[in-house]
């Protein structure tokens, strides 16, 4: 038996749990003792850190010696990305894929030749890192020779990641040779091969050995010996592992009846059996875990991963653009439910129009938008508001209480991420019509077939009767205006859980190490809705 | 090795053909990049930027080539791929048109070479590699 301590630095909160990891017959598993959450102070990351930690020393009284430490931080802006390529639909899309997977934010990219002015911009947005590809192997060489030498210009000396065409990199190290330039395979070494790996794994080195230094967090890793990861690092982890863990658990608990096993504690690590777990993990293993998604919507951004693998088998489907990876992430810079939800009503402000009119069929259209819009503009200047999420305190108050209007409110905005989030990941059917049958040609990722999303932030995690009926909603209408138009490729049936308590991006620093034990916990901890 | 883009053009599935290019090409020493059926424009332009290709070879089948090609010269140049050969071949045009006339339509259009249905491949492979040698010079064959 083994004490754990897993920290997610967030930019708002420091979180905190503190396990125990038990070797048992049947399957090893994590308890959790104790969780702890702090405000993140932005100009000393440390201090949430230590702080959590020292008191989960004394209140079990044991030596941070003796403990296990994980640990991951999205503070500071995480890890900040330029990304280039040079076919938007190619290059530097496996770039930005690339990037994504490796838990980075893209600040901007560039297709094609860089300009003067998009010199200026890297120059203003002053990136960790510069992901700069193009070309597969013997291709274009002119375009990123060109681009080396505008990069050349640059005033500021990020870490450049070469992922182009190869048979170049020692010319482009050449015109680099003032920066940091690190060679990594080719994203894209022939037109129709992915490559994302090797450069995504260069991405996490750089960020440990360099960029956790600007950010404070060396302060951490020279007391305790080693770094952070990337939180959106640890979670694509999480999400990637999730299906052979639970295969490896359902194998087990087959042969066991749970109902008798007196050491089931130790099996689930359940922190709270009584109220849910035992029962929750039963159900949840009956569901699919093979193919999920998890959707991470945040204050700023809405991220979206996937683990699925799309096959096609129907004749009359013809895929066209680059493979899709099994496992993806993407996110979303414009969705968001505080800092961003003013961008969130100019991406979908069509979508929140039907959605109030209909939730609010007795006031007048201006008015209810209006408060709505007032509404936003509150909650965008002030990121930290939090409506209570419960829901629990308006049984016996009016229907015009404020805090009524300001749940819903809350449920149309984050309803317009996650619909939004959830089209933009997935792919898309286009009708054709070729000289004997009409086809459809497919772009992106299929998720038709996939039932099990996860939901998870600070919103999801907490609002228990949020569900994901507009997905279904929005397909039927889109099935509709399929005779004139394409059609999203969103799950069609739904079974949604609820990550109770936001335990995931914690459970996720455990994943790598423990993926069992990381599985059982999460499956344990998800809620059904 | 010189590589080239290969394709059906449009809304066009024919894909036995296809597959034949495709081993013939490779077999005379070209990197074929074979974009399968139902290409666009924009697929084909995408592919050889990346690969820094000399050639796109364009087939169509189903009559409606004509249309699907327009165009594709101009886009081209637009997108830097100015000195790129274009080669099309195929059932071009619906009907028995004499082919001198169909010929004449698509080297308009900014074709180097058309070809028939029953051309013999292994004269294409050869007129490609002189091709390319007279626009590009040998220093480019890598």
């Amino acid at each position: 038996m083994k004490h754990i301590v897993s920290i997610d630095i967030g930019s708002t909160f420091t979180k905190g749990t503190l396990l125990i990891h038990k070797e048992n017959e049947v399957l090893p598993g994590f308890k959790i003792l104790s969780y702890r959450k702090v405000p993140t102070t932005t100009d000393h990351l440390a201090k949430g850190f230590f702080d959590i930690l020292q008191s989960f020393c004394k209140e079990f009284n044991i030596n941070q010696e003796d403990i296990e430490i994980y640990y991951s931080s999205s503070a500071k802006g995480g890890l900040n990305i330029v990304a280039i390529g040079i076919v938007p639909d190619l290059t530097l899309k496996i770039a930005r894929i690339t990037a994504l997977s490796a838990g980075a934010k893209i600040s901007a990219s560039f297709s094609y030749k860089l300009s003067r002015k998009a010199i200026d911009s890297i120059n203003t947005i002053n990136p960790d890192i510069i992901l700069f590809t193009g070309g597969t192997d013997g291709g274009n060489e002119e375009i990123n020779i060109h681009n080396a030498r505008m990069l050349e210009k640059l005033t500021i000396r990020p870490v450049v990641i070469y992922a182009g065409n190869e048979v170049i990199s020692d010319k482009i190290q050449e015109i680099l040779k003032d920066f940091r330039v690190i060679i990594a395979q080719n994203v894209l070494p022939e037109i129709d091969v992915m490559n994302p790996d090797d450069a995504r794994s260069k991405i996490r080195e750089i960020f440990l050995d360099t960029i956790i230094h600007g950010k404070g967090l060396d302060e951490i890793s020279n007391r305790i010996g080693f770094m952070p990861d990337p939180t959106p690092f640890s979670v694509f982890e999480l999400v990637k592992s999730l299906p052979d863990s639970v295969e490896q658990i359902k194998k087990v608990i087959a042969d066991v009846d749970l109902n008798l096993d007196p050491g089931i504690e130790s099996i689930t690590g359940i922190r709270s059996i009584k109220e849910y777990g035992l029962k929750n993990l039963k159900d949840n293993l009956s569901y699919d875990f093979k193919n999920f998604c998890l959707i991470d919507l945040g204050g700023a951004t809405t991220d979206f991963y996937s683990n699925h693998k799309d096959t096609i088998s129907d004749n009359n489907v013809i895929y066209k653009g680059l493979p899709e990876p099994i496992v993806k992430r993407t996110v979303e810079g414009d969705l968001g439910m505080r800092i961003s939800s003013q961008a969130v009503v100019s991406t979908a402000r069509e979508y929140i129009e039907k959605e109030l009119f209909s939730c609010f069929k007795d006031e007048k259209e201006d008015s209810i938008l209006d408060e709505f819009l007032a509404y936003i503009d509150k909650i965008s200047k002030n990121p930290g508001y939090i409506v209570d999420f419960s829901g629990n305190n308006l049984k016996n108050e009016s229907k015009e209480n404020i805090y009524n209007k300001e749940v819903i409110f809350d449920r149309i905005l984050a309803s317009a991420c996650i619909l939004n989030a959830a089209i933009r990941h997935a792919g898309k059917y286009r009708k054709v019509y070729t000289s004997d049958k009409q086809m459809l040609v497919q772009t992106g990722k299929n998720l038709k077939k996939v039932r099990t999303i996860i939901g998870s932030g600070g919103y999801l995690s907490f609002m228990k009767d949020f569900t994901l009926t507009n997905f279904i909603d929005f397909g039927n209408v889109s099935n509709k205006n399929f005779e004139i138009d394409e059609i999203s490729l969103l799950p069609e049936k739904i079974d949604y859980f609820r990550d109770d308590n936001y335990l995931i991006p914690i459970i996720a620093n455990l994943s790598e190490k423990y993926p069992v034990e990381s599985a059982l916990l999460v499956l344990s901890n998800l809620i059904r809705v | 090795m010189h590589t080239i883009v290969l394709g059906v053009i449009g809304s066009d599935c024919h894909a036995v053909g296809n597959k034949i290019l495709e081993k013939v090409f490779s077999d005379a020493g070209f990197k074929v990049v074979n974009l399968g059926v139902m290409v666009s424009q924009d697929e084909f332009i995408n592919a050889a930027i990346e690969t820094n290709a000399k050639a796109i070879l364009v087939s169509s089948l189903y009559g409606q080539g004509e249309l699907d090609c327009e165009g594709l010269r101009e886009k081209c140049i637009e997108r830097g791929l100015d000195k790129i050969i274009l080669y099309v071949g195929g059932n071009l045009v619906v009907g028995k048109q004499d082919f001198d006339y169909v010929e004449k339509k698509f080297k308009d259009m900014g074709f180097d070479r058309v070809f028939k249905p029953d051309v013999d491949l292994i004269e294409v492979t050869k007129l490609l590699k002189d091709d390319i040698e007279q626009r590009f010079g040998n220093k480019d064959s890598k």
